[in-house]
């Protein structure tokens, strides 16, 4: 059964079918081969319960509150601060665009919006300075990667939402892993633009002073106080932290910055709710999938097979870490998170690895994917914003997958990069 | 498929108007999915507790929110798929992987549109935990949502190209 | 030789999952009294889905579920009347209550006409809750005053508030955090639920006040037990109920040790006297009473209230 799924799957998503069409194909095909009809409603069942779920109402409050940053211009007035910090040191522009993706990602969500947004906006700039397009558009699809690590995090609401681990606890655990795929990137890029020495100039803007850049900044950094700080107080929970981030970039939009439109709100609500439908519907398309496979034991059996050669924690980790990177190459993330996460957390948790440490680690691999040739959606973003052909960025796109990579092996190796800070805040 | 006569261009006008529709539909759903969110943090340190109704209302407001948006996103493509492979083909060949990509669409889409509205009407007797109205409202949700996007569907068939929106910048995540 | 799967809450785990404890035994007795003709597939940790899909799922199918209170809310909210707060002294009354009175022949008859499904036992799960809080020792319903408590529902805020406190919602995976940074100020939980969410961490006051009964309902499709043969449908019967009497045994050993461990961890136990549980029996009862007759029949609250008293009266006597 599991292959004539699998078959259903692959024909259509390689037709072109949207992926939520192919997955509820593939679980049909499941439920006519158990051939019960009877059971056909528990595709809406399945479906319906699979998006019914509290946690999972903090996506599209974050994908909102990442969107309207731009409209009320806090992006730009983060891109200033990031200038001022790091522009004026060899190579700076590439480290604007590290840092402006870590300071972004304090209230973003997703690496796409990062990618996106700041793409459109550095890529340009650093061609101007001197960097090659491809390498400013591989950078800018790399240090996205850090937007879903460093809470707020889709990919993290996801996993604890269908593993029942903390939200909180393994927002709190991707800051730490966050900033060490930062400095990875900044090793890679000072090393980029010592080798390029004689092409880049330098990023900086005299004519702003890191004070003032700092103080005209304040309103973009309080979001990302309001919904670290909100969660790690335990004054509100993950999904509500969400609410009150989108209520302040409303508010300093139409307050703060003046530059929020009511049209632009109601657009970017549009927006919103179009995004989240995507994401929804494979959601609730993978649950009834999830189902299935659990109905026919099949991550059961799955885990007794991996649990029956490796019992070393190590090496478990690293050997679900091989196959959700290799999975992530041909696969939507969100589907491929939501389909694996609950066959492989439980053989994680049955090998003695911390839930956090694991959840970290499953959401960095999902999030390497998306830089990932041949179907990583960053590149295709990047190579859009940044007008570089696709097939010449899946070539240039290697050494960032590989710095990620390197990221991602030392967080495996050491635990302690993931659980000391959940543990300094009592987490559990 | 795709005629241009009278018919296709009442057909886009309509997938249009259904994609302001869903749109709207939506984006009001959001709002209130928001505001109780929103109102449930304001009570709890407002009034010392929030009422439990709360988490449920913003849940259901959240799925009809999702399902509603669901025929605006098709319209404009912005469902996740990964087209690069089809578009290639030659000829022959990717016209019929084509007519099999848009028969599965539609089987699909029919098939949520019909067991979705089974399944709402069979669990009218089930009550939802804090509410206490039949799960049919919240499951509704599917039956609609789905029903909207096979409309939606059918209008993009019979309108052509002129039922696309023009292409601008698709926006993911 | 037919298979039945079998879905219910919690891990796989014998020592720390009293459900599983009992879905296991149900297996080997079933398998065992049926010569191997019958065999039961385990579905833990809700694998089948949410409780009220499952209980979806065993009134359409071939299907055993083990169900919580929520579960049995979306078909037979009548239930909520066996929960009311201080309703058992012991664990013999409730046994009583469960297997052999008005209200239990009444519910199951009820359950069988609304369902299509067999309500076979009322699975002991975690011996009575607790209240846990870290302000002061709770003796009395007037110790409540002003505090803030975690609820999981409807019941639990109408029952804090008769007390004089107030009841907040907190999903379960923030409790502990809630409860450390002063969200709630307390909870009511088995003990050994107080044991996995680390809760004695954050809370000094235990008071040991026999609040409610856990348990979960064993449902069977009813066709499908229809169907078999008189001797396998008497041996699954009999197998449920077996199952049912040795979890009973092994639950009530080890809440002791969990209280013990409770307290060697540092948390100070209180057991209220007669007229304190009194107190509590009156404010706490007709205020949930009060909340459940919104919902359900009066007469469903009276049969219970009627036949508790009587399962009290017939154990107190020894
Ligand atoms: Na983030
Ligand atoms: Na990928």
């Amino acid at each position: 059964m599991t292959w004539a799924m699998l078959a259903v799957f692959a024909v259509l998503v390689t037709f072109g079918a949207p992926l939520f069409i192919a997955l509820l194909a593939a679980a049909l095909t499941g439920f006519l081969w158990i051939g019960d009809v009877s059971m056909f409603r528990l595709a809406v069942q399945q479906f319906f319960d699979g998006i019914d779920v509290f946690t999972l109402m903090a996506i599209p409050f974050f994908i909102l509150a990442g969107l309207l940053m731009n409209h009320a211009g806090l992006t730009d007035r983060l891109l200033v601060l990031c200038r001022a910090l790091v522009g004026k040191v060899r190579g700076g522009l590439g480290h604007v665009n590290i840092v402006a993706s870590i300071l972004f990602a304090g209230v973003n969500g997703s690496a796409a919006a990062d990618s996106s947004a700041l793409g459109s906006i550095l890529i340009p700039a650093m061609a101007k300075e001197g960097y090659s397009r491809a390498y400013a558009a591989g950078l800018t699809a790399g240090s996205s990667l850090i937007g879903p690590i460093i809470p707020p995090s889709i990919f993290m609401i996801l996993y604890g939402t269908m593993t029942g681990t903390s939200i909180g606890g393994l927002f709190v655990a991707g800051v730490i892993p966050g900033l060490v795929l930062g400095i990875a990137f900044m090793v890679l890029n000072g090393l980029h633009a010592r080798r390029h020495a004689h092409e880049i100039r330098e990023g900086g803007d005299p004519s702003v002073s890191l004070g003032a850049a700092l103080w005209q900044s304040v309103p973009a950094l309080i979001a990302p106080v309001i919904i670290l700080g909100g969660i790690i107080a335990g004054v509100v929970t993950p999904t509500e932290s969400g609410a009150l981030a989108v209520a302040y970039v409303i508010a300093a939009g139409f307050l703060l910055t003046r530059t929020l439109t009511v049209a632009a709100l109601a657009r970017t609500i549009a927006e919103t709710a179009r995004l989240s439908s995507a994401i929804f519907l494979i959601i609730g398309a993978a649950a009834v999938i999830g189902w299935l496979l659990t109905f026919e034991q099949v991550p059961q059996r799955f885990a007794g097979f991996v649990l029956g050669f490796a019992h070393d924690p190590l090496i478990v980790l690293l050997i679900l870490s091989a196959i959700t990177f290799i999975i992530g190459m041909f696969m939507e993330e969100i589907a491929a998170l939501v389909l694996l996460t609950p066959v492989f957390a439980p053989i994680a948790l049955a090998a003695g690895i911390d839930p956090l440490h694991f959840g970290i680690v499953m959401t960095l691999n999902i999030t390497i994917a998306l830089i990932t040739p041949p179907m990583g959606a960053c590149v295709y973003i990047v190579s859009a914003v940044g007008n570089v052909p696709i097939e010449h960025l899946f070539r240039t796109i290697w050494p960032f997958v590989v710095t990620a990579l390197v990221a991602l092996l030392a967080i495996i190796a050491l635990p302690p990069i993931t659980t000391t800070l959940p543990r300094l805040f009592g987490f559990e | 498929m795709a005629s241009d006569g009278g018919i296709g261009r009442h057909a886009a006008a309509w997938a249009r108007g259904l994609e302001v529709f869903s749109t709207w539909a939506a984006g009001l759903c959001l709002c209130v999915n928001i505001g109780v969110v929103l109102f449930g943090i304001v009570a709890r340190y407002g009034f010392g507790s929030s009422p439990i109704w709360t988490d449920e209302l913003a849940r259901y407001a959240l799925i009809w929110a999702v399902l509603l948006a669901g025929a605006a996103a098709l319209r404009r493509g912005e469902h996740m798929q990964i087209d690069i492979l089809v578009s290639r083909l030659p000829g022959l060949l990717g016209r019929a992987v084509d007519l099999l990509r848009r028969l599965a669409i539609f089987a699909v889409l029919l098939f949520m549109t019909v067991m979705g509205t089974v399944y709402a009407e069979k669990i009218w007797g089930m009550s939802t935990l804090a509410l206490n109205v039949p799960r049919t409202i919240p499951t509704a949700a599917i039956p609609v949502g789905m029903g909207l996007m096979l409309v939606q569907f059918l209008l993009i068939q019979i309108g052509g190209p002129a039922a696309r929106p023009p292409e601008r910048e698709r926006v993911t995540v | 030789e037919t298979t039945v799967r079998m879905s219910y809450n919690g891990p796989p785990e014998v020592e720390k999952n009293a459900v599983h404890r009992f879905a296991t035994n149900f297996q080997t007795l079933v398998e065992l009294r049926t010569n191997g003709e019958i065999k039961v597939e385990l579905y833990p940790n809700s694998q089948l889905g949410k409780e009220a899909a499952r209980m979806e799922q065993v009134m359409t199918g071939p299907m055993v579920n083990v169900a919580s209170l929520a579960g049995m809310q979306s078909v037979f909210p009548e239930i909520f009347a066996a929960n009311a707060p201080f309703l058992f002294e012991s664990y013999e009354a409730a046994h009583q209550f469960y297997e052999d009175s008005d209200f239990w022949d009444e519910a199951t008859a009820a359950f069988k006409e609304e369902t299509g499904a067999y309500l076979l036992e009322a699975v002991e799960e975690g011996g009575f809750l607790a209240f846990t809080n870290d302000e002061r020792p709770i003796q009395g319903p007037a110790d409540f005053e002003g505090l803030k408590f975690r609820a999981m529902d409807e019941s639990q805020v109408a029952l804090y508030e008769a007390f004089g406190a107030s009841g907040t919602p907190v999903p379960w995976t923030e409790v502990y955090t809630a409860l450390k940074t002063g969200v709630a100020d307390g909870q009511m939980n088995p003990p050994m639920y107080i044991i996995i969410g680390s809760l004695y961490e954050v809370q000094d006051y235990l008071t040991l006040a026999n609040i409610q009964y856990s348990m979960q309902f064993l449902v069977v499709n009813g066709d499908w037990l229809d169907g078999l043969p008189e001797d396998q449908r008497a041996a699954v019967v009999r197998a449920a109920h077996d199952a049912n009497v040795i979890n009973r045994i092994w639950v009530e050993a080890e809440v002791q040790k969990r209280i013990n461990y409770l307290v060697e961890n540092g948390m100070e136990p209180y057991t209220p006297t007669a007229e304190e549980m009194a107190a509590f029996r009156a404010q706490g009862q007709s205020a949930y009473n009060a909340w459940l007759a919104e919902r359900i029949d009066q007469a469903w609250i009276d049969l219970a209230t009627a036949s508790a008293e009587a399962a009290n009266a017939a154990h107190s006597a020894r």
